[in-house]
């Protein structure tokens, strides 16, 4: 019989309650040069690389004691001469008195080449799609996100600021006399403005808030939990900042729309963003480089 | 984000009363309910704070986004998060193994929250860095673990068991420890193995700003005691005490020791 048992083509060991082997086929000799006699006593984490120690302590062990058996594991085998072999694992334990573990262990070189190919090939998927989704939704001069990412991030936001009541902000902003710049000092210069202004928005901005390029020369951005005085504080830093910034000499000023409101369930993106379009367009409209805020309807601050 | 939010995001349950405050967070591959032995005595006399991180129990998975828990800030976020959402202060912060590093993540960056913390087994750094720091594995091992996560997804992440026992531990007591199997999401818990295992916060040790309790297990597959005399080495204000036990879960192999040290550190 026991003869029978090292003809198997896979190892096969026996382990006692306490892990140690006490019996192994020739097979465990014969392909993975493990001298039978040596192995007897020992732990069968011995057997093992010191991560199939840790996997089989946290994965293999308890569903053996939990369910009696745990099949098609995959676990790293190490050879006398420390080569490592992956080995396919099927393992039960006995229901008789002995409480002995049966383990047979099959080589799994070929079947782990296809798996690595499948694991990498996923991986590689997964860095395409994080590639693409960034490209999809960031503005390729300014580094910010773009409207499509800007719609699809409001709506989450808002969602959260919902049920939580909280208060939210929506500032838009149009720089003054973009297409004069263009005009007057080419359109590199004008991609300038833009990326500076990309720039001085991101510095101006906290952590984890919303801001994007949302059209040619107009951006967009969401406050949340803010008072009015917050948002205006902000505003006017931004403003100042902006007034600093030169290309050729040449200064530029931006008018910028707010709407400030508590949230509340019926209220829409659109609906937010159409008021501080609103008010922008009061700000435009009233001689620009100035802050406009909606209030039924958009007052200018300075007024 | 408001309290409601959080706390479904979180998971996050309050038991217990008392005037100080127990912030409890469990460490990879499991949930708050790793806690279940010592929070009975730890609810007699304190106020605790019980969670899941995003990706693991019954948090919102939905709230899951690779890049933010890519590394252990991102999970740092969540305790800080909390401690916001409900208004938390002076703020006795309890992590199991990682969880002790992003808790220290987290204190260091928002040091207002917080009193005291106990660190249960933790490493700040798993891998071998020779000449002077060992942290117990080399990168190709750790590399097969993510690897062996991968291969065998389809099981482990529905068996994922707290990596409770020691060389020798009675198979009764193992069973009975990890007979609540944690499942989990396999992408996400790779996410969190990857964040967890490769990560180095040796450098940040010595930032700390709030006085700390080391439990260090006599024996420990994943932090040797030679780790747990680094972080008290490193440490400024740490306390080491190790625990005359097998494992990585002292919580969960001897409950009693661990509420003890706490009872009498907090």
């Amino acid at each position: 019989m026991a003869s029978s048992i090292n003809s198997f083509p896979c190892g096969c060991v026996v382990t006692n309650k306490n892990r140690e082997i006490v019996f192994a086929n020739a097979y465990l000799e014969e392909r993975f040069g493990r001298p039978v006699k040596a192995l007897i006593g020992e732990r069968v984490e011995t057997l093992l690389s010191p991560a199939s120690h840790i996997f089989c302590d946290s994965f293999v062990f308890p569903l053996i004691i939990k369910e009696g058996v745990c099949e098609e594991t995959q676990l790293t085998l190490v050879s006398e001469a420390g080569v490592r072999i992956p080995v396919i694992a099927n393992v039960r334990r006995s229901r008789d008195p002995d409480d002995v573990v049966y383990w047979s262990l099959f080589s799994a070189e070929s079947r782990d080449k296809l798996y690595q190919e499948l694991v990498d090939a996923r991986s590689r998927l997964e860095g395409q799609r994080r590639d693409l989704k960034e490209m999809s939704d960031t503005d390729s001069l300014t580094g910010m996100l773009n409207r499509r990412a800007f719609d699809r991030e409001f709506d989450r936001v808002l969602a959260d600021t919902k049920t939580s009541g909280a208060s939210v902000a929506v500032l838009m902003l149009d720089i003054d006399h973009f297409k004069s710049i263009n005009d007057d000092l080419g359109h590199d210069v004008g991609d300038r403005v833009l990326q500076a202004l990309g720039a001085c928005i991101t510095k101006t901005c906290r952590a984890g808030e919303l801001a994007a390029r949302y059209g040619g020369e107009e951006f967009i951005f969401v406050l949340t939990h803010v008072e009015s005085s917050d948002v205006m504080g902000f505003a006017e830093r931004l403003q100042s900042a902006i007034r600093q910034l030169r290309f050729e000499g040449r200064g530029i000023t931006a008018s910028m729309g707010i709407h400030t409101t508590q949230a509340h369930p019926h209220m829409t993106c659109s609906e937010v963003k159409r008021l501080a379009d609103q008010a922008l367009y009061e700000a435009k409209n009233t001689g620009r480089d100035k802050i406009s805020v909606y209030r039924d309807h958009p007052v200018n601050p300075a007024d | 984000m408001s309290n409601q939010v959080i706390t479904a995001r979180n998971n996050v349950n309050v038991i217990g009363t008392g005037e100080k405050t127990l912030l409890l967070a469990h460490g990879f591959g499991c949930d708050q309910s790793m806690w279940r032995f010592v929070t009975p005595a730890l609810s007699q006399q304190y106020r605790l704070i019980l969670f899941d991180y995003v990706g693991s129990g019954k948090s919102d998975l939905a709230a899951f986004r690779s890049e933010k828990y890519s590394s252990l800030e991102g999970y740092a976020e969540d305790i800080l998060d909390i401690c916001q959402a409900l208004e938390l202060s002076n703020v006795n912060f309890v992590g199991h193994s990682v969880s002790g590093m992003i808790g220290l993540i987290a204190a260091i960056n928002s040091p207002q929250y917080f009193d005291k913390q106990v660190m249960v087994c933790p490493s700040p750094c798993f891998l071998n860095l020779p000449p002077h720091y060992f942290g117990g594995f080399e990168r190709e091992d750790l590399e097969e673990l993510i690897n062996l996560m991968d291969k065998n997804y389809i099981g482990w992440a529905n068996y994922l068991a707290p990596l409770v026992m020691g060389t020798s531990s009675a198979p009764e007591l193992v069973g009975e420890l990890s007979g609540s199997f944690c499942s989990t999401d396999p992408i996400i818990a790779r996410a969190f193995a990857k964040a967890t295992f490769f990560s180095d916060y040796r450098h940040i040790l010595s930032d700390a700003v709030h006085p700390a309790l080391i439990l260090q297990s006599r024996s420990d597959a994943l932090a040797s005691p030679s780790v747990g005399e680094f972080v008290h080495d490193t440490m400024p204000g740490s306390t080491l005490a190790v625990i005359e036990a097998e494992g990585h879960c002292l919580h969960m192999t001897t409950p009693d020791v661990v509420a003890d040290q706490i009872i009498r550190y907090v």
